[in-house]
């Protein structure tokens, strides 16, 4: 047969290809399938919890009804009760607020001074600047400004070190097999930032 | 003749060290994409999209559509083993005049062909159990790339620096040493099915008798004749085209077109 040799190689090309899809497919299931079985039991711990509130509220609500029927001459006494009730209350809410006015205090005891700054570093081929945002001592975004030495698609794997920064917080983190180079010029650079956005 | 293969020499040098300028780590990026669907089935992940695949898919299909020019014109680091060839065959000249360079026997060849598949086998293995992690600064690519960027490689590329000396060394005593014996990627390429209409065809009933210049000036010592077992090892160098005193082989067709 002619070109049997091309034929051949086709078939095979195309075993490969089949080979990584059905691979694909089959790790796509089974993630589904593992994240249907956690949702089922959310569902049921949220449905146990349902049928523990309403049966807890049917009980108190058989209970005030009893105390009802039995007290229902002395009007005035469940009054005055209700009234402190709603004392405790607002008292209550101002006590929240004030704790939540201790959080929001300036921001003198963070480790960080919120704002942008800039960082730079050694990368594959040329520097990498980056640009790390910082707000109460959380990085909030981390962009790369500039990166004239490196190969854009080494650069774009690279940029996937920065959702594990901002995931964990840190810049101790792994790098990206097969983009070692950009990673550790783009944790580097933030690393530098960071060290000019401490409060000192 | 001779100035017929000057000129396709010629013209290939320019668009390779254009390439060589211009791209010079395309070769490690489209592996890197092959490399990336074992390290992510390693991991037990789905193998995702990424910029390294899209250089791998580009190149792959390309090289089914058009022969393994990529190979021929625009690798880096196959315009860097003929210029070493190209080097080191001028300064033996230069130095032994006309005493001929040792050379590897055809059957030599052809046997250090099949030793890229181990290579590649190797590598692939290494990713599917995770030994690939351990193994920084022991390929010769690492080394080779990072001096193209203008760095210099440091103490712990030991192992790539001696390796890339030595293949190094192997480039000087055979064209395209390193790419039909030992590039991983050359050896996906050359599985790949190449059309047969972009592989090199021969006439063969116009052939003198007892002729084989093609296939001695071939650096891959191909028997040029279409779909072959061996076809996918061609590198599209166009030196049998070049060297054919009667014209007989053509990309595609045995006919002259023009």
């Amino acid at each position: 047969m002619k070109n049997q040799n091309f034929y051949m190689r086709v078939i095979s090309l195309l075993l490969v290809v089949l080979a990584v899809l059905f691979y694909n497919s089959s790790m796509k299931a089974q993630a589904n399938e593992k994240e249907i079985s956690a949702l089922t039991d959310k569902v049921d711990t949220l449905q146990e919890q349902q049928n523990e509130l309403l049966s807890a509220l049917e009980t108190s609500y058989a209970n005030r009804m009893q105390n009802q029927a039995a007290s229902t001459g002395t009007d005035s006494s469940n009054a005055d009760s209700t009234d402190g009730d709603k004392a405790a209350d607002t008292s209550d809410g101002k006590t929240s607020d004030a704790n939540a006015e201790d959080t929001a205090a300036p921001d003198s005891d963070n480790v960080y001074k919120d704002g942008t700054y800039t960082g730079e570093a050694d990368g594959y081929g040329g520097t990498i600047q980056v640009e790390v945002t910082l707000a109460s001592d959380e990085i909030t975004s981390i962009n790369v400004v500039s990166a004239p030495g490196e190969d854009s698609a080494y650069l774009s794997q690279a940029e996937s070190v920065i959702d594990s920064i901002l995931s964990a917080q840190s810049t101790d983190v792994d790098t990206v097999s097969g983009a070692t180079f950009s990673s550790t010029g783009i944790l580097n650079a933030v690393d530098e930032a960071l060290g000019k956005a401490e409060n000192s | 003749m001779k100035k017929r293969q000057r000129e396709v020499r010629l013209i290939r040098a320019g668009i390779q060290l254009a390439f060589f300028i211009a791209a010079p780590s395309l070769f490690s990026t489209a592996f890197a994409g092959i490399k990336s669907i074992f390290l992510a089935i390693a991991a037990g992940q789905p193998v995702e999209w990424n910029s390294f695949l899209t250089v791998t898919a580009v190149l792959l299909i390309f090289t089914c559509f058009f022969g393994r020019h990529f190979c021929g014109y625009a690798c880096a680091f196959g315009s860097f083993g003929d210029a070493v060839y190209e080097g080191f065959s001028w300064i033996w000249t230069k130095c032994f005049h006309k005493k001929k360079k040792l050379a590897l026997s055809e059957k030599m060849v052809h046997r250090l062909q099949k030793v890229k598949y181990i290579v590649l086998a190797l590598i692939l293995l290494s990713c599917l159990t995770g030994v690939y992690g351990k193994l920084t600064g022991t390929s010769p690519w690492d080394v080779f790339s990072m001096i193209t960027a203008g760095r210099l490689p440091n103490s712990k590329y030991l192992v790539g620096i001696v390796i890339l000396v030595l293949i190094m060394a192997g480039m000087c005593t055979q064209e395209r040493f390193f790419c039909q014996f030992l590039c991983p990627m050359g050896a996906v390429f050359a599985l790949m099915p190449i059309l047969p209409g972009a592989l090199f065809q021969r006439n063969r009933e116009k052939c003198p008798p007892k002729c084989g210049l093609c296939k001695k000036r071939c650096p891959a010592h191909l028997d040029i004749d279409g779909d072959t077992a061996r076809s996918g090892e061609c590198l599209c160098c166009h030196a049998c085209a070049a060297t054919c005193p009667r014209k007989n082989i053509h990309i595609g067709t045995t006919e002259e077109n023009n």
